[in-house]
């Protein structure tokens, strides 16, 4: 014991030592530059550093990963200037903002392995059909272009157009700093042309033009990197209704729409030091959901209920070296089945990344999910993924590919 | 035939800036190794723009000479209100040592006479590959530094109280890992890198 408490003051005093060495200074002022479409308010705010407090550096450089973890900047640096009386200062800080407009492209190829089952009535009588392994092969394209105009001091309007199978146009508001509170608030309407292609004799192709998402999110900071955010959807789904088919004995599907609302109140530690690639930091996300879900009534009449959805999400990325990071996390999800994922990966910047030239990325991810279903079925099956990520102030291309195979069934 | 002798002294010339901007290394019987780095460093823009920020810029030093591994690390800050550069390193030794120098000229003169060790001991080749990165500085991750170094100097005893052979093997490769493994937490604002030739002190 005692050999432990001398150890411990051994340990601790120099890094008390050192923190007295750790120069605390005082912010009198804050003076941004480099904004010709953001708000500088909104980059103060989302600093979540306040006039007339006093800050170390660690603060100071997590305050400029806040920064960086805005989506219209790409890069922040600070600078500290003498202020009006000795020991004040003027936080100078410089960014380099995204342009109003911006494009986001991504091709994702994907190849899954399947067990599919041989049609029992093909086989000879009293065989029972194996499992036959294929790997079906899909590839989605996504196409974003969108703009972002700022409204006075705290508000930005975002209008976003996604374009693939099924089109997604949306406009939305951020309030920041709401109430000189540093929290925020975001509004946005949806409108998604969904189509559902049919099944020849089972339901008909279904298209709805007039499908309207809305969508309302608070985020309130409760630490320098910890907030609570609170958010809701209003989404519509389909609910297929069997009705007796010309086939006698058979049924066929119809979709009709349901309005279904989602709450989610989550908790957030980010200390990563950026939205989109980051490189190092600790992300951790906590949230309860109550997913509303339809489905159709023994009368055919739809029917609503309730689903709590729990979620752990942890990503840590560690860098190993200058332009070289490792990622790690464990995802835990319980919606009726529980789900555990732990994935681990690997990401490079291909040239040393700037403003001018932006970043050029390799990624390559492995993960393995384990699921239990409610009655007790467990499966776990694996995926590696890899691809290239360019962005720079005008958007970000992505061209990724996944395997998502070596399944376990219990 | 002017023109012979005058490119003769431009090769000169320009032979001794290259060489001026060169780190200089020093390798003594023990097979210890001392670097003394260029005062370029301190003039190149981007490092002069850091400097200049108020702000803790790091210069991680990172050595290979043969087998053996070391480094040392660098920290300035320059104090606004007190106008002068605060400087401390902490060297492969777990050596830490803080000055106080009054201008740029001082810290130019202070950097470029400078002895770093690098390597405690047990370097059997003189040639050097020298890594520096200079990148941007949290406190913080100093004071991980010192509470870390700390532990290491705790497990062991003491580093400096240990016979030179364990020193160069467990102690300074853990002391190695603090001082760049804490570092490299940030993208860095330049690197360098060169390949030395110590001069051996017999």
């Amino acid at each position: 014991m005692r050999k432990f408490l001398i150890s411990l003051v051994l340990v601790l005093a120099p890094a008390g030592h050192a923190a007295a060495q750790d120069p605390d200074f005082l912010i009198e002022r804050f003076a941004v530059s480099g904004v010709r479409y953001a708000s500088p308010r909104i980059i103060v705010a989302e600093s979540r550093l306040r006039e007339g407090r006093s800050y170390s550096e660690s603060d100071l450089a997590a305050a400029i990963g806040r920064i960086e973890r805005l989506p219209f900047v790409v890069f922040a640096e600070f600078r500290l200037e003498k202020g009006t009386v000795p020991g004040q200062y003027v936080l100078a800080i410089s960014i380099v903002e995204t342009k109003p407009l911006f494009v986001s492209a991504r091709s994702y190829s994907s190849w899954v392995s399947t067990d599919t089952f041989a049609d029992p009535a093909s086989l000879p009588a009293g065989e029972m059909p194996e499992p036959q392994t294929s790997v079906v092969d899909y590839r989605n394209d996504f196409l974003t272009v969108g703009g972002r105009w700022f409204v006075g001091a705290r508000g930005v309007v975002h209008v976003a157009a996604e374009l693939q199978r099924e089109d997604r146009y949306s406009i939305g508001y951020t309030h920041y700093d709401v109430f000189g509170t540093r929290a925020s608030i975001t509004g946005l309407i949806a409108y998604q042309n969904r189509h559902i292609e049919g099944l020849p004799g089972v339901f008909d192709t279904w298209e709805r033009k007039d499908d309207l998402t809305y969508q309302a999110l608070a985020s309130v900071p409760v630490t320098a990197n910890q907030s609570i955010r609170a958010a809701w959807l209003q989404a519509s789904q389909p609910v297929p209704r069997s009705e007796p088919s010309a086939v006698p004995g058979n049924f066929r599907y119809t979709l009709d729409p349901a309005e279904v609302n989602r709450y989610e109140l989550a908790w957030n530690y980010d200390t990563t030091n950026d939205a989109l690639f980051p490189t190092r930091g600790t992300l951790v996300t906590a949230s309860a959901a109550e997913n509303e879900f339809a489905f159709a009534g023994e009368s055919g009449a739809i029917v609503r209920d309730q689903r709590t959805v729990l979620s752990v999400t942890t990503d840590r990325f560690i860098p190993i070296t200058a332009r070289q990071t490792m990622t790690g996390g464990v995802d835990l999800h319980r919606r009726g089945l529980d789900e555990v994922r732990a994935h681990a990966g690997y990401g490079a910047s291909l040239w040393n990344p700037n403003t001018e030239r932006g970043d050029f990325r390799f990624e390559a991810q492995i993960d393995r999910t384990w699921l239990r279903g409610p009655a007790g079925a467990r499966t776990a099956v694996s995926s590696v993924r890899t691809g290239l990520a360019f962005r720079n102030a005008w958007g970000l291309l992505r061209l990724d590919f996944e395997y998502v195979g070596w399944r376990d069934r219990e | 035939m002017i023109r012979r002798p005058l490119l003769v002294l431009a090769a000169v010339a320009a032979l001794a800036a290259a060489q001026q901007a060169m780190p200089t290394a020093v390798l003594n019987r023990r097979g210890a190794v001392t670097l003394t780095l260029p005062s370029t460093i301190l003039r190149s823009a981007e490092v002069k723009k850091h400097l200049g920020s108020g702000l803790t810029t790091a210069f991680v030093i990172q050595v290979e000479c043969g087998e053996r591994k070391g480094g040392a690390r660098v920290s300035v800050r320059y104090d606004l209100w007190e106008e002068s550069y605060l400087v401390r390193t902490i060297d492969a030794t777990g050596h830490e040592q803080s000055v106080k120098l009054p201008s740029e000229t001082k810290l130019a003169e202070w950097w470029s006479t400078t002895a770093l060790p690098v390597i405690g001991a047990g370097a059997e080749t003189s040639r050097l590959d020298v890594r520096v990165h200079v990148l941007p500085f949290s406190a913080r991750e100093e004071a991980e530094t010192k509470r870390w170094l700390s532990r290491i100097l705790t497990s062991m005893g003491s580093v400096k109280e240990a016979p030179v052979g364990k020193r160069n093997d467990a102690g300074a490769a853990k002391i190695l890992d603090v001082i760049v493994s804490t570092s490299i937490q940030r993208r860095p604002i330049i690197e360098y890198q060169w390949t030395v030739e110590a001069r051996t002190e017999r």
